[in-house]
């Protein structure tokens, strides 16, 4: 008897806490601290009185969240000296994202975080890590989410927008970027986010004056993604009258985060992806670049795209795209240099025809999947040059597709994929599929 | 004396000392009363001797007078042969004696003269409030006294002569009862009768059969058998210079009548309940199962209460062991006073100090009577209106009679929802527990942050505020069980309307404690069988209490343990968790209700002589049965299990 109450004890528990003796970290922002040395930690902490919609009062006007900052050595220190401050126990088990600032994923990388964060209990490795534009300090700050009271919650279902927009990574988390990080085959990328950076310009009250709001972005010019700006406007809403414009692309080849053709709604942007290489971030991909990498991961679920018009010039095709079967490589190392070939397959379903042009029409179909065949072929060919030749950053993981061709471990690593990647031949086709044309087969037939 | 002498007397204690005159005796001296109950006790002990003696010199001058050696009818013989005196005054003496008349009311003696010619003396014997009065005087002391004197002129081939009336060894070597009762513990009279020759001039044969329209009447020889008889509402007729006496069935207690049930409800099914009359609840039974293998056995229980008890089988389906061991425990009792059912019930279950019950205790005899056709053994006490089904097994208690009334897919999801129920009485509480104070990554953070929010204004952790709302919900339950009707419903407000919302308002309990103590006691209710539903209940306050100390961990620990005992629990031999711990082959009738055409074969658990319940196509009309089903079902007819 002694001995079961013995063993029983010495599995048990103890570190007993009541639910209200604990502060909940909801986002953890993590920085580089300018004086040099050590991290400036951020953490949003919830204030489940307020935030549980039942105080006394009105309640609404309050933050839900207390947002504290601390300069440390190490994670571990700097939760202790919240700690100090906080009177409750301070504990990362909720929280939902990190957010890292850009010096610090630039700089010092992911090696300082990951040795603690794959080793720290609480931290749940499912978390999405975003990296932001500034600090992840600013961005905790400031953030003013609209729809969501909380902020937290605006984090939280943010990445998950990209199930349906396909324009930031699937599955950028913690865990997958510490075993990216470590796998020779494969290189992550994060979420990037950026806030906008007009003052007062989308306040959280006053929904209503919201489209009465002149200050859009009007002296932002172009903001710093504007690589794509030579097909902006054409399709995006043009300039009405007395509404200023608004800039920055039409079109999500260069969609950046801080700069998207937009006005109102929450401050913050998340669009395009952080590419790492060697835990270190090397550089940004815009929203297209980001649909191109999850179509060729197989990450991919569905979208809208709008191609050009094949048979009426000057006109765009509303389409959706979702994945078809997972994208299929074929390698070959003959030669001394590696070449790869791939098929990603991909379904369409017609969204919309502003030209009316019949396209379920068998002689017109085989037109419309060629354009949209070249526009994602396109997208896709970007995004290799550009991960080749600037981020020399295996972020498709066609190192893993690579992988099986070598007998060992060993000799895969000897191989240096790191090296061979930039020099890889690679080439990708996109078989496209027209499966449904939505609702009605045959466009609107006006006055015949 | 005044009244604050009375006042300051309630407060002294010298005053609640016994007065002097009266004391039942707590000072450590054995009290006479008890010497004299000793004393009385051995002259019963005496006078049974010579009771014993009597008989036995009887069985002996029996034995000499037919000349053969006793054979192999000589125990049966001896059973026909009694102690009572051929002398009435004695035999009254001896009963009042037994019956500690005049001092008990109860026993009516009335002594008539039998309208005979002669006439003959006898005394007519009844408990009061056992028998029916008015069969008494309309079916015994009528035909003795006033009809007695008419001649019979009708003359059957086994009627004696009908002018030879008080003739001399009448009914020699005939049947003497007209209906044996099952209660008889022996066989028929009519060895004793005929050869113990006891009686010189006994009328007693001839008044059995032309004189008592009783239908249960018969002769009794030994004093013991006359005296069970009263005492479940026998009429007795002693007849002076016999030494046998006659009972007549006269039950006329208060019976309740047949009920609807008021624990087991059913919205499709019959809406009898069992009685507290047994023999009502048999024909209850029987009508359920008219084959002429339902077998009712009566043992009698308790030496005081001498409950009858009888053990109800179909033979033939049933495994004779089974009868038999459920026999050899009821009959082995050595008790007073058996009350109920429900003390039957903890003396033959196999693990009394376990927390489930291992017996299914039903008051629905539909139910009982599908147990019956599966193999059990049904256990109905007497005074109880609750059967008792052995075995029984931990699957059986969550299931309900409905579940077969109503059609399959919905007798599945009862009894899946039955399975969460139990689940959720038995670890919402501790699993709340646990996760608020030990493991809060395991919610949600928008319920954990409300659950804090709540927790804040509360001020007893969390632990000690569940323990104590599931402590005042029990105190409700059971104050309303206990309470008497007239306030009953005023309990229930105070108890469940004023004292929950006034814990909320002073925030003495948050919500979620609230919700969760309501919600695991509301499944609790959900657990149709009583007794299991208040094992589960217990068990809950173990989880509370593990997960408190230990955390899910505890849980998890405590799970093993309930677990452990379950499979190690046995219920007349019959593991409890069977037949899926251990599995053994049967019919989708455990944890879902599968369609009535699949379940072809009874329990194996049971281990029934025959095992099939149905033949392999119990629809043959239906023309999508496949045709291979139709052909083996009309080759071989049994289709013996595999």
């Amino acid at each position: 008897m002694l001995l079961l109450l013995l063993a029983l004890s010495q599995g048990g528990c103890w570190d007993r806490r009541e639910l209200e003796e604990m502060a909940f970290v909801l986002a953890l922002g993590l920085d580089q601290d300018p004086e040099g040395g050590g991290l400036r930690m951020t953490a949003m902490v919830a204030i489940p009185n307020k935030m549980a919609g039942g105080g006394q009062d009105g309640g609404g006007e309050e933050d839900t969240v207390l947002v504290t900052t601390a300069r440390a050595a190490t994670v571990p220190e700097g939760l202790n000296l919240m700690d100090t401050y906080l009177d409750r126990r301070i504990s990362l088990e909720h929280t939902k994202v990190m957010v890292l600032g850009r010096s610090l994923a630039e700089e010092e990388g992911l090696w300082p975080l990951m040795d603690f964060l794959g080793r720290f209990r609480s931290v749940r490795r499912t978390v999405p890590v975003m990296v932001a534009e500034t600090t992840g300090e600013e961005v905790l700050a400031e953030i003013q989410p609209v729809l969501e009271r909380d902020p937290h919650r605006y984090l939280e279902f943010l990445p998950f927008t990209t199930r349906d927009t396909g324009l930031s990574p699937q599955g950028a988390h913690l865990h997958e970027l510490l075993t990216f990080t470590e796998n020779p085959g494969i290189e992550p990328v994060s979420h990037w986010v950026a806030l906008r950076k007009q003052p007062g310009g989308m306040n959280t009250e006053g929904a209503g004056k919201e489209g009465a709001r002149p200050d859009g972005g009007g002296k932002q010019g172009g903001g710093e993604g504007n690589e794509g700006s030579e097909d902006g406007g054409s399709a995006g809403g043009g300039p009405g009258q007395g509404s200023p414009p608004l800039p920055g692309p039409a079109e999500p080849r260069g969609w950046e985060p801080g700069a998207l053709p937009r006005r109102g709604g929450p401050n913050l942007e998340m669009v395009g992806a952080a590419v790492f290489r060697d835990g270190r971030m090397v550089g940004t991909m815009s929203g297209e670049e980001v649909r191109s990498l999850n179509l060729l991961r197989g990450r991919f679920r569905r979208a809208f795209l709008s191609v050009p018009d094949p048979l009426a010039p000057g006109q765009q095709v509303a389409l959706e795209i979702r994945a078809g079967q997972a994208p299929r490589y074929r390698v070959s190392l003959a030669g001394g240099r590696p070449a790869i070939s791939g098929r990603v397959p991909v379904e369409v379903e017609v969204q919309g025809i502003p030209s009316g042009v019949d396209y379920s029409r068998p002689e017109h179909q085989g037109a419309l999947a060629r354009a949209v065949q070249a526009e994602l072929e396109a997208g896709i060919r970007k995004l290799i040059r550009r991960a080749q030749e600037e981020w020399q950053s295996d972020v498709i993981g066609l190192g893993l597709r690579v992988a099986p061709l070598f007998p060992t471990y060993d000799r895969w690593g000897a191989y240096g994929w790191d090296q061979r990647f930039p020099e890889a031949a690679i080439d990708i086709r996109v078989d496209v599929n027209l499966r449904r044309f939505g609702m009605q087969l045959q466009p609107p037939n006006p006055g015949r | 004396m005044t009244w604050w002498e009375r006042l300051a007397a309630l407060l002294d204690p010298a005053a609640t000392e016994p007065p002097a005159a009266f004391t039942l005796g707590d000072r450590g001296v054995q009290p006479p009363e008890e010497l004299e109950e000793t004393r009385r006790r051995l002259r019963e002990v005496q006078q049974t001797a010579e009771a014993l003696r009597t008989r036995v010199d009887r069985y002996l001058a029996a034995l000499e007078q037919s000349g053969g050696g006793p054979g192999e009818k000589g125990a049966e013989a001896y059973q026909g042969i009694g102690d009572l005196s051929p002398s009435l005054a004695e035999n009254l003496e001896r009963l009042r004696q037994r019956f500690r008349a005049p001092d008990n009311a109860d026993l009516i003696i009335r002594e008539i003269q039998v309208a005979t010619r002669p006439p003959v003396r006898a005394a007519v014997v009844f408990l009061e409030g056992m028998a029916e009065k008015a069969v008494i005087n309309s079916h015994i002391l009528q035909p003795l006294m006033l009809l007695a004197h008419l001649d019979h002129h009708l003359q059957g081939p086994g009627d004696p002569p009908a002018d030879s009336f008080p003739a001399k060894g009448a009914a020699r070597g005939r049947e003497g009862g007209a209906g044996r009762s099952p209660r008889a513990p022996g066989p028929g009279a009519e060895a004793g009768a005929g050869d113990s020759g006891g009686g010189t001039d006994c009328p007693l044969q001839a008044i059995l059969q032309r004189l008592l329209p009783g239908n249960q009447a018969e002769v009794k020889p030994a004093l013991d058998s006359v005296i069970d008889g009263l005492l479940y509402g026998d009429t007795a007729i002693f007849v002076d210079g016999c030494d046998r006496a006659i009972t007549v069935e006269t039950k006329g207690f208060p019976v309740r009548s047949v009920s609807t049930p008021q624990q087991e409800m059913v919205t499709r099914g019959p809406l009898d309940a069992f009685t507290e009359a047994f023999r009502v609840n048999i024909g209850l039974i029987r009508r359920r199962i008219k084959d002429p293998r339902l077998v009712t056995e009566i043992l009698q229980v308790g030496s005081l209460s001498r409950t009858y008890v009888a053990i109800l089988y179909v033979d033939g389906v049933v495994n004779p062991k089974l009868v038999r061991e459920v026999k050899r425990r009821v009959s082995s009792l050595k008790v007073d006073y058996v009350g109920s059912s429900g003390v039957l019930e903890q003396l033959v279950e196999d693990r009394p100090l376990s927390l489930f019950p291992q017996t299914l205790s039903t008051e629905r005899p539909d139910r009982a009577a599908a147990y019956l056709a599966e193999g059990h053994v049904v256990a109905l006490a007497d005074n109880s209106p609750f059967a008792l089904v052995l075995p029984a097994t931990f699957w059986s208690q969550l299931q309900t009679s409905e579940d077969y009334y109503i059609r399959w897919p919905f007798g599945s999801v009862l009894r899946w929802l039955r399975f969460g129920a139990l689940v959720t009485a038995v670890l919402t509480g501790g699993l709340y527990i646990a996760a608020a104070n030990y493991h809060h990554d395991m919610i949600p953070t928008e319920l954990l942050l409300f659950i804090a929010a709540r927790r804040e204004q509360v001020p007893l952790p969390a632990g000690l505020e569940l323990l104590f709302m599931e402590v005042a919900f029990e105190l409700i339950r059971e104050a309303g069980t206990r309470i008497p009707s007239v306030i009953g419903p005023t309990i229930g407000i105070v108890g469940a309307l004023i004292m929950g919302q006034a814990l909320v308002e002073a925030q003495l309990a948050s919500p979620v404690v609230i919700i969760i103590t309501a919600l695991s006691g509301l499944a609790s209710f959900a657990i149709p069988n009583y007794s299991t539903a208040f094992g589960l209940r217990t068990l809950r306050f173990a989880f509370i209490i593990l997960a408190l100390v230990l955390g899910i961990y505890g849980i998890a620990v405590g799970l093993f343990g309930v677990v452990l005992h379950l499979a190690g629990l046995r219920s007349f031999g019959v593991p409890y968790l069977s037949p899926l711990a251990p599995r053994v082959r049967h019919a989708p009738d455990v944890t879902q209700r599968g369609p009535l055409f699949d379940m072809e074969f009874r329990p194996r658990s049971i281990r029934p002589v025959d095992s099939r319940r149905q033949a392999p196509v119990a629809r043959p009309w239906d023309p999508t049965v496949p045709r291979r089903l139709r052909r083996r079902q009309k080759g071989d007819g049994s289709g013996e299990p595999r």
